[in-house]
């Protein structure tokens, strides 16, 4: 069950191959910590996500590509919107992902540069603390 | 009983309220900052958020991030427990705003005696002795006017102060403007308010603090008294001891006295201190601490009695259960803090990874600590490790004890005041206890001599 962790390739590879690696197994959040990295993959139930829909097969990582994690910079709780992209959508600079609920103010999780959205890390209505990763958009 | 409470704090004291949470058998909800990822409060709470990232204004005083962590983990209370937002009456109110239990006095209570300068006016109008002193002091013209009035030397203290933070002494006009300016200054950085006020220096006094508990129906006890006037140059506390030694018994009764009579006076609830410094039969109100204290084990130990739980019980609406006749002393008890400073350097603050971390055991021997072996010591914060308390049935037996305790004690990695403890404890004028705050002052100096 462990993962065989790729040390050489680009973070968005390592990325892409450990999310692989989680979707075949029967865990609802895998979180690994190792040097300057932190992956985290959560899932709200085994099923498919997206009401029963399969996830869309993700596209051929691009190594040369960076990745960008948006993180919580409040502490709250997330609430996806109406027009939530699906993985490896192409989204648009300062495009709302989501939204922070806390003591009554909303604040958006927006994209800070086009490109393709190619991880969504906690569930809508889950409570999120400071430095929590919340998506990866894959910029290009 | 509150059933969930958010620690909003850091550090050992972080820990000690969580584990009295778990004693009594209520949540407890850590917050962290990036900094302190892999503290043993964060692991050993039953949840926890991270608020910010290292430094102190963007994470343990982010008071959005905090109160938030409170609403989203569904805790009905709030600990401060000492430092950062502890004496903070705007969040204390906050805390009540969003339906939080402020485990500490109420507000108004927190801005007349957290308040020092309020607090010494509102002591000598309830007949409780007071230092020569100022209220607030809005610039250095004032203050210039106001030390020629007291007469010199003086004492620059920041109003919502404490640990020695924003205080300067003054001891000529020409250092007025540049001490007034580094007290507003450290006491802004340090607690988000820069107000200072102003007392008369008294030379060489003993600084003896009165532990008290109170509950929400006017119950009012005194848990004795502490010395604490083995103070680095800083007034940083190294050494405490309870009960104060060599006081006379005329001082140590109006102490008590006063004590109580202060906090009927204002409505006090919750555990509080009142500082007093004391010279003879002499002691004067210094300020009120509206908050746990670092060194409240030396009370607890020698009292029997879990200020931390009392805390919680009070805040609970429970009432205390039992008057000043049912308390009793028994034994005696030192607390050295072991600090990442290097004590022949000014006590400057250390920071990194620590290497091996083993503290004594055995008997009457109490460590309160978050460290471990491999921890890090972030930049950031209080530079405090660990409480090493020992407990005897004499202050001589007490005294031995901890002597063997520090000599057990390895902290690898950082330097610490360990030795500087030891040394002090090794000195006649510890061991006959007749020192005053002047005393380690005085031993560093000779020292460089």
């Amino acid at each position: 069950m462990t993962p065989e962790y790729p040390t050489e390739d680009a973070p968005s590879a390592r990325a892409q191959r450990l999310a692989e690696f989680f979707v075949g197994t029967p865990l609802l959040r895998l979180r690994i910590e190792r040097e300057e990295e932190e992956f985290e993959f959560v899932r709200s139930s085994l099923e498919p996500i997206f009401g029963g829909t399969p996830a869309p097969a993700l596209p051929e990582p691009s190594p040369e590509r960076p990745v960008e994690t948006l993180r919580a910079d409040v502490v709250g709780i997330l609430r996806f919107g109406r027009n939530l992209p699906t993985l490896g959508e192409e989204v648009g600079e300062e495009r709302e992902l989501a939204a922070i609920e806390a003591l009554g103010i909303r604040t958006s999780v927006r994209a800070r540069s086009a490109g393709r959205l190619t991880a969504i890390l906690c569930q809508d209505g889950a409570a999120v603390d400071y430095g929590r990763a919340l998506f990866e958009i894959e910029r290009g | 009983m509150v059933r969930k409470v958010l620690v909003a704090n850091r550090g050992e004291i972080a820990l000690r309220i969580v584990r009295a949470c778990q004693e009594l058998g209520i949540g407890s909800v850590a917050i962290f900052s990036e900094a302190d990822r892999d503290s043993t409060h964060v692991r050993v709470a039953d949840e926890a958020f991270c608020v910010g990232p290292g430094p102190v204004p963007r994470s343990y005083l982010n008071v959005p991030n905090i109160i938030s962590a409170a609403l989203v983990s569904g805790c009905d209370a709030v600990h401060p427990g000492y430092g950062f937002l502890a004496e903070n009456a705007r969040f204390a109110e906050i805390c009540a705003d969003h339906g939080l239990k402020f485990i500490g006095p109420r507000p108004e209570i927190i801005t007349a005696m957290g308040d020092k300068a309020t607090a010494k006016r509102v002591m000598a109008e309830a007949g409780v002795a007071t230092t020569p002193g100022t209220d607030i002091l809005a610039s250095v013209e004032l203050a210039h006017e106001a030390a020629e009035q007291i007469g010199y030397p003086v004492l620059l203290k920041a109003t919502a102060g404490g640990g020695g933070k924003g205080m300067r002494v003054v001891e000529r006009p020409e250092e007025m403007e540049r001490a007034f300016l580094g007290a507003t200054a450290e006491a802004e950085a340090s607690f988000k308010d820069g107000r200072v006020y102003m007392e008369k220096l008294i030379r060489d006094p003993r600084h003896i603090e009165v532990q008290v508990l109170a509950d929400e129906y006017g119950e009012v006890v005194h848990l004795g008294e502490r010395d604490c006037s083995i103070q680095k140059p800083s007034h940083q506390k190294l050494i405490e001891e309870a009960g104060a030694p060599n006081l006379t018994e005329r001082a140590r009764t109006r102490l008590h006295e006063m004590a109580v009579l202060a906090c009927r006076h204002v409505g006090y609830s919750n555990a509080g201190t009142l500082e007093f410094l004391s010279s003879g039969d002499d002691v004067f109100f210094m300020e009120m601490n509206t908050r746990i204290q670092v060194e409240h084990p030396v009370t607890e130990m020698v009292y029997g009695i879990d200020l931390v739980k009392e805390q919680i019980r009070i805040a609970s609406g429970e009432p205390l259960g039992y008057s000043q006749t049912d308390l009793e002393p028994r034994g005696h008890a030192i607390e050295c803090r072991i600090n990442a400073e290097d004590a022949r350097h000014n006590f400057a603050p250390q920071a990194g990874k620590l290497g091996a971390v083993l503290f004594p055991g055995g008997p009457g021997i109490r460590i309160d600590t978050h460290i471990f072996s491999g921890a890090s010591v972030p930049p950031y914060y209080d530079s405090m490790l660990a409480k090493v308390i020992a407990f005897a049935n004499t202050r001589e037996q007490a005294i031995a004890r901890m002597e063997r305790a520090l000599r057990e004690t390895l902290v690898e990695g950082v330097a610490t005041t360990t030795e500087m403890c030891l040394e002090i404890l090794a000195t006649e004028g510890f061991r006959s206890g007749v020192y005053d705050i002047g005393f380690l002052p005085r031993l560093l100096a000779q020292r460089v001599g």
